[in-house]
């Protein structure tokens, strides 16, 4: 009940902090989907089936105890199709059908419980003599052990529901091999990001091949056809777009420039003509400034990542923009995003935010009086905007400024 | 014994505060503020682990705007609060905004905690885009808050004086920086730590603290006052 009520309330809390994204469309759509991966039946006691997205650009889907199943606006960008979502909402609804929650709550603080008590023996066996130093010493190696039985009886707790969204896909019109590159494409990471795990809440990657694959080839499955295969492709990336939108948005204000450019590539890709999708991609240029596309060997380090963690994002550009490749890298950026902003507003030359990131794109270029054009531009077309001020005290420094 | 002893007769609280050179200075001033929503997490400890206080959480969220709303009025500032998001399109386009922003500040916020003292020298800045938070330029800052506690169970307690453990008490630690609503810069930054039952009685533990956090903040020049320019 206690876990039930802090569900509810977790809820509350995100969506009152903007944390939850709001699309009735795509609500609608997850709730189709997600109703038909639920096995038929009245839902678990005290719980009711819900599927909301969450505004992170982290890939990551979770079920809370009371049925609510959140997919993050990282996720619905990287995956691929229909079938994929299935698969993750029918491993998400295993947790809650399973009352995974409620486990591994009861477990895991019954060895918070043991490992607290071993910590009372620790410090005060060494006051009784030899006796209490094995005490002491053994008192540490459970506790570690503890630490570590937690987290695989984590593991075991995900390793069913991966078995359950197998089956779930094969029962279902589904294609079950979807679920394999789904969990590939969980591993897809376009940034610098060094992260050390030492412990982990999910099988390996491999892990979760093997024995999901195995399960598949026990149960084979009519193959999926072409043209359903496309169906299911479409209809997702139609419902997904302005999610994926939204998502681009949000890797660049959380400075993942890298993921932002290869997402507005997915989006250009679907609707090449969208002026839309050409400015979020243009935009994910000129944010992208001073790096390169594709992440440098050096950036891999743990040396850098830890420099990296010390700067402010101005240090970090002024940085980069000291070596050569930095450098090259700003030139060649500036260049893509100049080339996508004028094919963006020749598609629509009334789209307000193409006028605005091609100014700042100008600003940024030294070219100052172009950029006022267009930032008066931007304010012409949308007189109401929040950032007008914004927009406004940068064109009066560009006319302050001595002409050239 | 000794830093358990040492640890009650410190559990009073203690605060820091640093100020941006052209704050200092009186170079800028600031009249009215624009006070976002802090964000706060509070949790429980216990024997058994720890669990986080959703409701406790918004509880103490609501008295400390409040209190330090006070303390800013105290000052002779201005306050202003953003007005709840209408429900609908734009409400949440403000609140997906909004969000963006605290977490923006979050993540200039580690650096903030770990190298307070660079606000002396200007180096925080959230960048200009945080003036859409006051689409009328009223305000001359903003004002983000943030507070982590923890609030020992009896039992956790006990323990901790079992194995001469550091944290007898309840504790909370509220950090508040005031940044330029038009630039984004960090004009004036405090971190304090107050210590007991600030889920119950926030009041009367919290406003203290606060109090000395915010004693370094300039009071406003009168608008008729000759503000140096910076040459």
């Amino acid at each position: 009940l206690e876990l039930l009520e802090q569900s509810e309330q977790f809820e509350e809390q995100l969506e009152k902090n903007g944390g939850v994204y709001n699309d009735e469309k795509l609500n609608k759509y997850l709730d189709e989907v997600g109703r038909a991966v639920i096995p038929e039946g009245d839902p678990p006691e005290r719980t009711r089936w819900r599927f909301r997205v969450i505004r992170s650009p982290y890939a990551n889907a979770f079920a809370l105890p009371n049925g609510s199943i959140y997919l993050s606006t990282g996720l619905l960008s990287l995956l691929e199709n229909e079938s994929q979502l299935a698969s993750v909402i029918a491993h998400e609804s295993a947790h809650v059908l399973n009352r995974h929650a409620f486990a591994f709550y009861k477990s895991a603080r019954n060895r918070i419980r043991l490992i607290n008590i071993a910590a009372l023996a620790e410090a005060w066996a060494p006051l009784f003599g030899t006796v209490g130093s094995a005490v002491a010493m053994l008192a540490t190696v459970s506790r570690i052990a503890l630490v570590l039985t937690i987290y695989s009886y984590s593991r075991e707790l995900e390793t069913e529901a991966d078995v359950h969204a197998a089956h779930r896909l094969l029962e279902l019109n589904y294609d079950a091999k979807e679920l394999l590159k789904t969990f590939r494409l969980l591993e897809t990471s376009y940034e610098a990001e060094y992260v050390k795990l030492y412990y982990r809440n999910h099988p390996t990657l491999q892990k979760r091949i093997d024995y999901t694959s195995l399960e598949l080839q026990s149960n084979p499955q009519q193959p999926v056809s072409a043209e359903q295969r496309a169906v299911y492709r479409v209809r997702y990336l139609s419902r997904t777009e302005k999610v994926l939108r939204h998502n681009v948005r949000l890797n660049v204000e959380n400075r993942r420039f890298r993921t932002a450019l290869a997402l507005s590539q997915k989006l250009v890709e679907f609707r090449p003509e969208s002026s839309e999708n050409i400015l979020l991609r243009a935009d994910a240029f000129r944010e992208l400034g001073p790096r390169t596309i594709e992440v440098r060997g050096e950036e891999l380090s743990e040396k850098a990542w830890k420099i990296k963690q010390k700067l402010t994002p101005d240090e970090e550009e002024r940085l980069l923009l000291a070596t050569p490749p930095g450098r090259a890298a700003l030139r060649t950026n500036q260049e893509n995003a100049d080339g996508l902003y004028r094919k963006a507003l020749g598609l629509d030359s009334n789209n307000a935010r193409a006028h605005l990131g091609f100014a700042f794109l100008l600003e940024q270029m030294q070219r100052p009086q172009e950029a006022a054009e267009h930032y008066r531009e931007y304010l012409r077309l949308e007189p109401e905007a929040r950032d007008g001020g914004r927009i406004r005290r940068r064109i009066e420094k560009i006319n302050a400024r001595p002409p050239l | 014994l000794l830093p358990a002893l040492l640890l009650l007769l410190t559990a009073e609280t203690a605060a820091a505060q640093y100020l941006h050179p052209q704050f200092q200075s009186g170079e800028r001033n600031v009249h009215t503020v624009l006070l976002l929503p802090p964000r706060v997490y509070v949790q429980k400890e216990g024997m058994k682990g720890a669990d986080a206080m959703f409701k406790e959480s918004e509880e103490v969220r609501d008295s400390l705007s409040a209190m330090v709303s006070t303390v800013l009025r105290e000052k002779r500032l201005n306050v202003m609060e953003l007005p709840p998001p209408t429900a609908g399109r734009g409400g949440d386009e403000l609140k997906y905004l909004l969000a963006d922003m605290q977490d923006r500040y979050d993540r200039i916020g580690r650096l903030l905690d770990n190298k307070p003292k660079d606000v002396r020298k200007g180096r925080f800045s959230l960048g200009d885009e945080v003036s859409v938070l006051d689409p009328d330029d009223a305000a001359d800052a903003l004002v983000f808050i943030r507070a982590s506690g923890t609030r020992l169970t009896k039992w956790r307690r006990a323990s901790e004086v079992f194995v001469l453990g550091a944290h007898l008490w309840s504790e909370i630690t509220i950090s508040l920086a005031v940044v330029d609503s038009k630039t984004g810069e960090v004009l004036y930054f405090a971190k304090c730590q107050a210590k007991g039952d600030f889920v119950g009685k926030t009041d009367q533990v919290l406003l203290q603290p606060l109090q000395k956090a915010l004693r370094d903040l300039p009071a406003p020049a009168s608008r008729g006052d000759v503000v140096p320019k910076s040459p």
